[in-house]
């Protein structure tokens, strides 16, 4: 037998229960464009009649008591997360490569504008004309200004890999401190959404800043988020521990540069290895060295690459124009002595004092000439004329250019749509809202209905009934 | 599949600006008339057209080798028919002067005619085109022919007389693989050494001992001189046709890297290029179907139920 105001308690806890429904609707539709905000809903629960302390079942049948909100619950996967994160990782390592490869690509690319190939072209024509005009001083001053131009585009493509170097090495030092930040604001938050969860707070929209900073971490480097049953979360990556949450210590990273090559280290100066997302994509655009990469070094075509083998080229130009010049004394030097490379080519003093200074005597000039169509192992594995290698730089820097460009496109097409079906689950829709809204009116007018027939009932017993 | 708010404005952007990529693509393709902007948008036309761009660097090189030399072959052509007519106008003398009734003073005046015939012929085989000797052999920037102290032609230095003298070789390129040969012998074109009867094979020389037996009035050797002067002549009109042979031979090279270039700019066309008028259908396409997701944009940003419900 249930007591005469059960029913009006009954009917409040419905009240309750729309309202703070409704409350859920309004905190949706409020954040329907937040970035990172999950859609949340207010867990309803019947609750059952007493259970009293009874020896015997009570007699008669007993009605629930109403109901209750018990939490305020996130609509989120986290499969969906993991799935999202690996495939950020995945895209962002296609795309800051690829925007590395285009910065080379700017250098070498000369379908719009003329640069290595052309000059060689000019070169060329140069030797034929003092071949074919041995004697005539003026084909030899010709012939010297269209050898500086090769060795100036060589300084000028040398600076400009110099600067690309530049940019990118900030690049990562800039990601790198990025990272250390993000892992100090989750440890932070890790920290307030453990205390919380004491307090019984569920604190969703905490735990939403946390998950976007775990996305945006993911794009700088593949990691593993393992979630603690006091709300917090531990990340690991590639080489250890980033951040431990049951000691809320963080790894802190730093870029060395002590090896020659780019590396991320931990405190201690270990290489910490990184195996996927932005970080990883510029190490191997600075580091990658091509077929110059020794054993366990990176084989992929990165700046480090396109140095050395612009530097093999000016040596084996100057090398072979040097030879042949050998009579009168060498045509090419390094600025500053030493080994010449892409960044110190010059046309040596002797030839820019007297353009004479090149030998025009008997067959050498037309072996000069003969030597821009012979091959020559301008690198190790090459084997070709000189414009031929030029050819191939570009080749190199297309295909791969165009490779990075397609995976990019198709790894950002698989990330959107693991964000679709995370959408799918966490995102706002304001129809649905709005129905919610609608319903828990509903529910609300129904509960207070409820209660007014529950006071005229009342109303009829205390005061329509003769005493 | 449940669909948010976010998912729908989210995927009209991707579109949109996929969209937006493609028209910027399909409208630099109509104003640039490339078909491609980078190497890497096609890797293989890229290097394919890079190497046609070689090539007709080197056709180029080829048709101002073969243009150059034209000029030098016409030039010589005239010398060597000029040299001719001399030789005509001498041989018709010395008949005259064999002929009894010509006095002495007559001889005199042949033979002065002579010695000034003798410096044309000097004259012409020293001639120059743009400062390059064209009878210098393979040295046409030093001046081939000079005088020794008796009158005597020099080529190089060495008497054309008693000196000994051999081929001269200057190769130019005027095709991939092909050489001429654009160096010619002085030593050559006037002839060397002197026949048993002590008569110079050399032009200038030859011309010198007529005149000389002239003034002299010298005449015994007189047929001995119509002879070799018939020879000589012959000799000439064989050295006219070898040069027009020769000129014969670059021209058809020269017309072959015509149509070579012809080839391979029609062959980089289709390769760098774009057919205008595709260009601009797909063009319009992607502007097209840019129009029509900005305008379904417009239809699907703003809207929701709240948009349909009169409280």
């Amino acid at each position: 037998m249930s007591g005469t105001f059960h029913g009006l308690e009954v009917a409040k806890s419905g009240l309750v229960a729309a309202q703070i429904a409704i409350n859920v609707a309004g905190q949706n539709i409020a954040n329907a464009k937040t970035e990172g905000y999950t859609r949340q809903s207010a867990v309803q629960n019947s609750v059952s009649a007493g259970l009293g302390p009874f020896q015997y079942a009570p007699a008669g049948t007993s009605v629930g008591q109403g109901v209750t909100v018990t939490s305020i619950m996130q609509n989120r996967d986290g499969y969906l997360d993991i799935r999202y994160r690996n495939a950020n990782s995945t895209y962002n390592t296609f795309s800051s490569t690829l925007s590395a490869l285009e910065s080379i690509r700017g250098v070498l690319d000369e379908t719009d504008t003329d640069g290595l190939n052309a000059v060689l072209a000019d070169f060329y024509s140069s030797l034929q004309d003092l071949s074919n005009n041995a004697g005539g001083v003026e084909y030899a001053s010709l012939l010297r200004s269209a050898a500086e131009k090769v060795t100036n585009t060589l300084n000028e493509y040398a600076s400009q890999f110099l600067q690309i170097k530049d940019e990118l090495s900030y690049d990562l030092s800039l990601s790198v401190g990025d990272v250390n930040t993000l892992l100090a604001k989750i440890n932070d938050l890790n920290g307030t959404i453990a205390v919380a969860a004491l307090n019984g707070t569920d604190c969703n929209e905490l735990k939403d800043a946390r998950n976007l900073y775990l996305d945006e971490l993911s794009g700088y480097m593949n990691i593993t988020v393992t979630n603690n049953l006091n709300g917090t979360v531990s990340i690991s990556s590639g080489s250890g521990t980033l951040l431990d949450a049951a000691t809320g210590t963080v790894t802190a990273l730093a870029v060395d540069t002590g090896s020659g090559s780019y590396a991320v280290v931990d405190g201690g100066g270990n290489d910490f290895a990184i195996s996927d997302g932005s970080i990883k994509g510029l190490l191997q655009s600075l580091n990658g060295a091509g077929v110059y990469a020794g054993a366990g070094g990176d084989p992929f075509k990165g700046v480090a690459y396109y140095q050395r083998a612009l530097d093999d080229f000016a040596a084996a130009f100057a090398s072979v124009y040097n030879n042949l010049n050998a009579a009168n004394g060498d045509l090419f030097a390094a600025s500053g002595g030493g080994a010449v490379t892409a960044a110190n080519i010059r046309v040596s003093d002797d030839w820019k004092n007297s353009a004479g200074f090149v030998d025009t005597s008997g067959d050498i000039p037309s072996e000069m000439l003969g030597a821009m169509d012979e091959k020559v192992a301008v690198s190790s594995g090459f084997m070709g004329t000189f414009e031929e290698y030029a050819a191939l730089l570009m080749s190199d820097i297309g295909t791969d250019a165009s490779y990075y460009g397609d995976m990019a496109a198709a790894k950002s097409a698989i990330a959107e749509s693991i964000q679709d079906d995370r959408e799918a689950i966490s995102g706002v829709s304001i129809d649905e809202e709005t129905v919610n809204t609608i319903k828990y009116q509903k529910a609300y007018q129904a509960a207070a209905r409820v209660m007014s027939v529950l006071n005229e009932m009342l109303d009829t017993l205390i005061n329509g009934m003769a005493v | 599949m449940r669909i948010s708010d976010n998912t729908i404005i989210r995927n009209f952007m991707t579109s949109l600006s996929g969209n937006a990529g493609q028209l910027n693509r399909a409208s630099l393709k109509v104003s640039t008339g490339r078909s491609y902007q980078t190497v890497s948008e096609d890797p293989v036309a890229a290097l394919k057209a890079m190497k046609i761009r070689r090539s007709l660097s080197r056709v180029s090189d080829f048709q101002s080798n073969i243009s150059d030399f034209e000029a030098v072959t016409a030039e010589r052509e005239s010398a060597i028919s000029e040299i001719n007519d001399i030789l005509t106008e001498i041989s018709a003398s010395v008949l005259q002067a064999k002929n009894g009734t010509y006095s002495d003073s007559d001889r005199d005046s042949i033979a002065s005619s002579l010695r000034s015939y003798q410096e044309t012929v000097f004259d012409i085989a020293n001639s120059s085109y743009c400062g390059q000797y064209i009878f210098g052999g393979s040295k046409e920037y030093d001046i081939p022919f000079s005088l020794d102290a008796s009158g005597k032609l020099l080529y190089q230095g060495v008497s054309l007389d008693t000196g000994t003298f051999s081929p001269e070789h200057s190769y130019m390129d005027i095709s991939a693989g092909t050489t001429a040969d654009t160096a010619y012998s002085g030593a050559y074109l006037l002839g060397t050494g002197v026949d048993a009867g002590g008569i110079s094979n050399n032009i200038y020389n030859l011309i010198g001992q007529i005149a000389a037996d002239f003034e002299n009035n010298d005449l015994s050797k007189i047929s001995l001189y119509s002879e070799k002067l018939a020879k000589v002549q012959e000799d000439i009109t064989v050295k006219y046709a070898e040069v027009g042979a020769q000129s014969k031979f670059v021209e058809f090279f020269s017309d072959r890297l015509t149509a070579t270039k012809t080839n391979l700019t029609e062959r980089q066309t289709e390769l760098e290029g774009v057919d205008s008028a595709e260009a601009i259908m797909y063009y319009n396409q992607q502007s097209a179907a840019y129009d029509a997701t900005l305008a379904m944009g417009a239809k699907i940003v703003p809207q929701s139920l709240l948009d349909y419900i009169s409280r």
